[in-house]
């Protein structure tokens, strides 16, 4: 039962589970990027 | 962990996915009643597998926060709990939307509220629940008042996973632990299962390893921050 339909859903669903997870480890980097910057103001006299 | 050790993990977590994937795509059996779009299946199981182990250690934490909450390793517990569950959210919510995809071919609706999918979505509402508790409770509260959640949000994992022994379902009845312990998986299609099993398991460690040292970092931020006020404060008072 190989439809255009069903793979369109297949290959939406392993492009959407990486996609979700790159979101969130971009969203990982820019928290760490948030903390460096704190530390730096915190740092000034 | 130092830089080479994690840089060496990375690579090979990528190794072990890229592997996961063509597994699945290429070699995997076409399943014949569903066609290819049984293939989701292969990220669909281990993204379950994977929310469940993260809830299973947030549970862990969250155990160890309550007993020792006034020791120096409460704060490791609650940065582990709270990593935890934030892994265990991203990777019930990939579950979920797989589900969705995978559904609307097969059943031609993308939801039911069938016991299995309502179980799975109330979980996925408890952890979110969680989340913004963390965020919204007042600091010194926040922890405890998560941890307690935690600790009956788990009570949830197990109905998810029994609902469709207990219950008759519109999601299929279990592939791989059915009656008697026998497998209704076709034999070429565990390797596929298994090594995307083992890949996206690897790759939420990583990521867990990574979320936890920025919850850390993030706790020692705020404890310098609090001396700097108390600090000044003082030098104000002078």
């Amino acid at each position: 039962m190989d439809t255009v339909r069903s793979l369109q859903h297949l290959h939406a669903a392993y492009i959407l589970t990486w996609c979700v997870h790159l979101g969130y480890v971009l969203f990982l980097v820019r928290g760490f990027a948030q903390v460096k910057r704190e530390i730096e103001e915190l740092r000034k006299p | 962990m130092k830089q080479a050790t994690f840089t060496m993990g990375a690579v090979l977590v990528a190794i072990l996915l890229s592997y996961g994937l063509r597994e699945a795509l290429q070699v995997a059996p076409t399943e014949a009643t569903m066609g290819n779009i049984q293939r989701i299946f292969y990220y669909h199981v281990p993204s379950y597998a994977t929310a469940f182990t993260m809830f299973a250690v947030n549970l862990v934490a969250s155990l160890v926060y309550l007993a020792r909450r006034h020791t120096p390793q409460a704060a490791a517990a609650d940065a582990v709990a709270v990593s935890a569950a934030e892994l265990g959210v991203i990777f019930c919510s990939v579950g979920l939307l797989t589900g969705m995809l995978w559904a609307k071919p097969v059943w031609g609706i993308w939801w039911t509220w069938d016991a299995r999918l309502t179980s799975t979505f109330v979980l996925w509402l408890i952890y979110v629940s969680y989340l913004m508790l963390r965020r919204l409770s007042a600091a010194g509260q926040a922890p405890t008042l998560a941890a307690a959640l935690a600790v009956f949000g788990f009570v949830d994992v197990p109905i998810v996973y029994m609902s469709i022994r207990w219950w008759r379902t519109q999601h299929p009845q279990p592939v791989i632990f059915g009656e008697q312990g026998q497998s209704g998986l076709d034999p070429g299609m565990v390797p596929a299962l298994l090594i995307n099993l083992a890949a996206f398991l690897c790759y939420g460690a990583l990521v867990f390893w990574v979320r936890y040292k920025l919850e850390r970092a993030r706790q020692e931020l705020n404890e310098a921050q609090a001396l700097k006020s108390i600090r000044l404060a003082r030098a104000e008072a002078c």
